[in-house]
């Protein structure tokens, strides 16, 4: 704790501050499910291209702290997406542990800094997954005012007998 | 995956809902029909004028899954199973009762333990004398029209969709009957492992799951229909929160929940071991077997999981911080009790005696505690003095209406029926408020009362440090499970000894494991006045209890005046001396193998009485020298090796044995002894045997 300077808990408490504007927008109400016309063939990661066109869709369940979070699909890889989450750590807690790729905003300089907005993670949907990735942020805690704690945990499985995937995004 | 039973078309269950739908409007003073037979009429009580019991429908859409609150499938009427009270409370509306007088007591033979409901039918599980009995709905009352004997301690009820076949757990008796409801006799008795509690049925009904108060495993009984067999099946507790690629152990098995499709179990438990900050205690958990092949479907924590950190998070790392670990609340619920499945939602419901709340949880992800969609706090009026709720402490029970938008939920510490509303936003409470009904007082008093509420409670601060007393000692029995006791440093300051659940629970630096204490089993031993503990180190029950209130937590206990916790001492003890029920133990001769056990026990040459002495609760309550006992590589070595004379009562129930649970059966106790404790090495393989049996009756 005693390494990091006390400009830059400030800048992180600030920007942990409420009345952070969202912006990403909800879900399309034409969003749909995530697990309409999943392909069963494994394909490469897509390109940043892809991603920029790619459409919004919905998991299985979503609750109330993945609001400000948006989930895309391209082809079968998905992209979590929360612009406005002050994103400490991404973890993988169990699973299948190939195929993802994260991202953390990293830290501004300069009078602006906002330390770590905005994370994101990618990952394919494939028949045979179990995955739990939990995503992090800080706030005040046992280890102080920059506590990680949880922010909101995704969960994705296509066990073999079943039709089609389940994701939650609580 | 979609949650519609196997073979019923949808349309079929939306005329079945109809019907009973249409039968719950029909005329309430239709008289009953006639009893065929009434071997023994249950006692009644209630208000003078008998609230109306709606017609009944007639046979379920699903298995039923006993509990102790039952609602008759079509109605909103309910029985409420009150084992202190030896009794059922029995309501023709529970959406509307608001009042003592919307319920009819029936007297019981015995504790009901589980009951379910169906047509004009309620069965109930009486657990000493092991009784299955079938009552049947009177005008407004219920009246017994037969019973099975059971083993004893019947406590689990679980019955086919087509009311043929029952499925009854014996806990105590670790023994699960399938009887032909039809002919009202057993049809199968099976052996299983200790303390089988829940059951519930797959739709076609041939095969039942179990669940255990002590132990990850479960079981599982095929061929309900015909010939049935039980077999363990292995189900790991909390596999995100253990360690890192480590199965975890389990307590409080009370109650499990398949999916309406039969494809998911949810079993509600408490994983011990599970890693969290300041998880001594581990955490509670809704683990989840895939029925079809058998395994759970939550992956195991690995150590070296993929973690992704923010430049401020590298910086601001400690050796305390697993981010790898689920973070998020480690007790979304304390002390399951029960489980429901919520159709309409996709959810669970658990009830938790400890916090005295019902959580809804998700049940489409692989870990259900990951997802808590609301927690109801039930127990309210918090004892300013003594902390604990005073309203609605302990719910054992939670049941649906018809449209699944009310809870009904049993407190068993204080007797509340209560009332939840669940609709509007899946994600927040409503703000409706929640009915209490009170439906008895403690039978033992003030003082026991509050002992009660305090034994079951994990919210007061003083008395225990996120678990209480029923946590490992549920019901006054046992949890099964050897902790380490540990002494290391907590931020509150200074080391202390404490409790945990595995050696990885212990901060690294304080390289200990701890030593090994197996749970003792309170109910029916506690009745001397000391001394108490492994080693005989508290002089009475209270002080032993007011040492558990600083060993059973993390660090140490919050600022406090001795007498704060004197008093707590005093009520608990209270209780677990009047209040706790001791396991059935059903007078009967001796048979000749036992009666040479007997003598062998008592012969100067085998020398058990010399410290377990049969006239007061075969200990002598004296602490001894022993040889040490082998070590074992998750715990510390002993500092010394004396302990106390353990009594000897309810022997046979409560494997492992010894401080350690090195022994896992009696048979391996004696066999293993050799002379360590008494002389044993003299004696023949009969008279080894014929020992365990005599030692078995105690």
């Amino acid at each position: 704790m005693s390494r990091v300077s006390p400009i830059a808990i400030a800048a992180v408490v600030a920007a942990l501050s409420p009345g952070v504007a969202h912006t990403e927008p909800e879900p399309p109400s034409n969003a749909k499910p995530f697990t309409e016309g999943l392909p069963t063939e494994e394909s490469k990661k897509p390109t940043p291209d892809e991603w920029r066109d790619a459409p919004v869709v919905t998991a299985t369940r979503t609750g109330p702290r993945a609001k400000g979070c948006t989930v895309y699909r391209v082809r079968e890889w998905i992209r979590v997406s929360c612009p406005d989450l002050v994103t400490s750590s991404i973890a993988v807690l169990g699973g299948t542990a190939t195929g993802y790729a994260f991202w953390i905003d990293p830290q501004r300089e300069g009078k602006d800094a906002k330390l770590p907005a905005g994370g994101e993670i990618q990952f394919p949907v494939r028949k045979g997954d179990r995955r739990v990735v939990q995503m992090l942020t800080f706030g005040p805690g046992y280890e102080g005012p920059l506590t990680q704690l949880p922010a909101l945990v995704v969960q994705e499985h296509w066990l073999d007998d079943e039709p089609v995937p389940i994701m939650t995004i609580l | 995956m979609t949650f519609v039973p196997r073979g019923v078309p949808q349309h079929v269950r939306a005329l079945a809902f109809l019907a009973f739908g249409l039968a719950a409007c029909g005329d309430p003073a239709a008289p009953p029909a006639p009893s065929a037979a009434s071997p023994a009429s249950a006692g009644a009580s209630g208000p003078a004028v008998a609230p109306s019991i709606p017609p009944p429908s007639t046979l379920p859409d699903r298995p039923l899954t006993g509990g102790v609150i039952a609602r008759l499938g079509g109605t909103e009427t309910v029985v409420v199973v009150d084992e202190d009270h030896a009794a059922l409370h029995l309501t023709p509306d529970a959406k509307t009762a608001a009042a003592p007088d919307a319920f009819v007591k029936v007297e019981m033979p015995g504790a009901p333990a589980q009951a379910v409901a169906w047509g004009d039918t309620v069965l109930v599980t009486i657990r000493d004398p092991g009784l299955l009995l079938r009552l049947r709905l009177e005008g407004a009352t219920l009246k017994e029209v037969g019973r099975v004997a059971l083993p004893g301690d019947a406590w689990g009820l679980a019955v086919t969709r087509d009311t043929k076949r029952a499925v009854v757990t014996s806990a105590w008796t670790r023994k699960v009957s399938v009887i032909d409801l039809e002919k009202l006799a057993v049809a199968s008795t099976l052996d299983v492992a200790r303390e089988p509690r829940g059951v519930t049925l797959s739709n076609d009904g041939d095969t039942a799951w179990v669940s255990h108060l002590v132990g990850a495993k479960l079981t599982k009984v095929s061929g309900v229909g015909a010939s049935p067999s039980a077999a363990p099946v292995t189900l790991a507790a909390s596999p995100l929160r253990a360690p890192s690629g480590k199965a975890l152990e389990a307590a409080l098995g009370y109650a499990l929940a398949l999916s309406p499709d039969d494809s998911r179990l949810f079993v509600a438990r408490h994983a011990l071991g599970a890693m969290g900050r300041e998880a001594w205690f581990g955490a509670p958990t809704v683990d989840v077997l895939r029925t079809k092949t058998g395994d759970g479907i939550a992956p195991l924590h690995q150590g070296n999981a993929m973690v992704y950190r923010s430049a401020v998070a590298k910086e601001l790392e400690t050796p305390d911080t697993k981010a790898n670990l689920p973070a998020d609340a480690l007790s979304p619920f304390i002390q399951p009790r029960d489980i429901r499945y919520r159709a309409t939602h996709q959810t669970l419901l658990v009830v938790g005696e400890g916090d005295n709340a019902l959580v809804e949880l998700d049940a489409l992800g692989l870990d259900p505690t990951i997802g808590v969609l609301r927690t109801y706090v039930l127990g309210k009026e918090t004892d300013p003095h003594l902390g604990g709720a005073k309203t609605c402490a302990a719910p054992s029970g939670v049941a649906l209406s018809q449209d699944e938008n009310t809870a009904y939920v049993f407190c068993r510490a204080t007797y509340d029926f209560a009332r939840v509303d669940l609709s509007g936003d899946p994600f927040e409470v409503p703000n409706a408020e929640l009915v209490f009904v009170r439906l008895g007082s403690d039978p033992y008093g003030a003082e026991v009362a509050t002992g009660r509420r305090l034994f079951y409670d994990a919210t007061d601060k003083l008395t225990s440090g996120g678990l209480a007393c029923a946590g490992c000692h549920p019901e006054g029995r046992d949890d099964g499970f050897v902790w380490h006791e540990a002494s290391f440093d907590t931020p509150d300051g200074g080391t202390r000894s404490n409790f945990v659940g595995s050696y990885e629970n212990v901060p690294d630096l304080a390289k200990t494991k701890g030593v090994p204490r197996r749970t003792p089993m309170l109910a029916g031993r506690v009745s001397a006045n000391g001394p108490y503990g492994w080693r005989g180190e508290s002089a009475t029950i209270a002080e032993r209890i007011t040492a558990g209130m600083g060993l059973h937590r993390w660090g140490g206990i919050p600022q406090h005046a001795p007498e704060n916790l004197t008093a707590r001492a005093s009520f608990i003890a209270a209780f677990i001396r009047r209040g706790l029920v001791t396991p059935p133990k059903p007078a009967r001769t001796l048979t000749p193998d036992e009666e040479r056990g007997k003598v062998v026990f008592e012969s100067k040459e085998a020398s058990c009485t010399l410290c377990h002495k049969p006239e007061s609760e075969f200990t002598d309550r004296v602490s001894y020298p022993l040889k040490p006992l082998p070590a074992q590589k998750r715990f510390d070595d002993e500092p010394k090796a004396a302990f106390k004379t353990p009594s000897l009562l309810f022997l046979e129930g409560r494997a492992p044995y010894l401080h350690d649970g090195s022994a896992p059966s009696l048979e391996r106790l004696v066999a293993d002894n050799q002379d360590r404790m008494g002389k044993t090495s003299h004696l023949s393989e009969q008279d080894r045997a014929a020992l365990v049996a005599y030692l078995k009756t105690l």
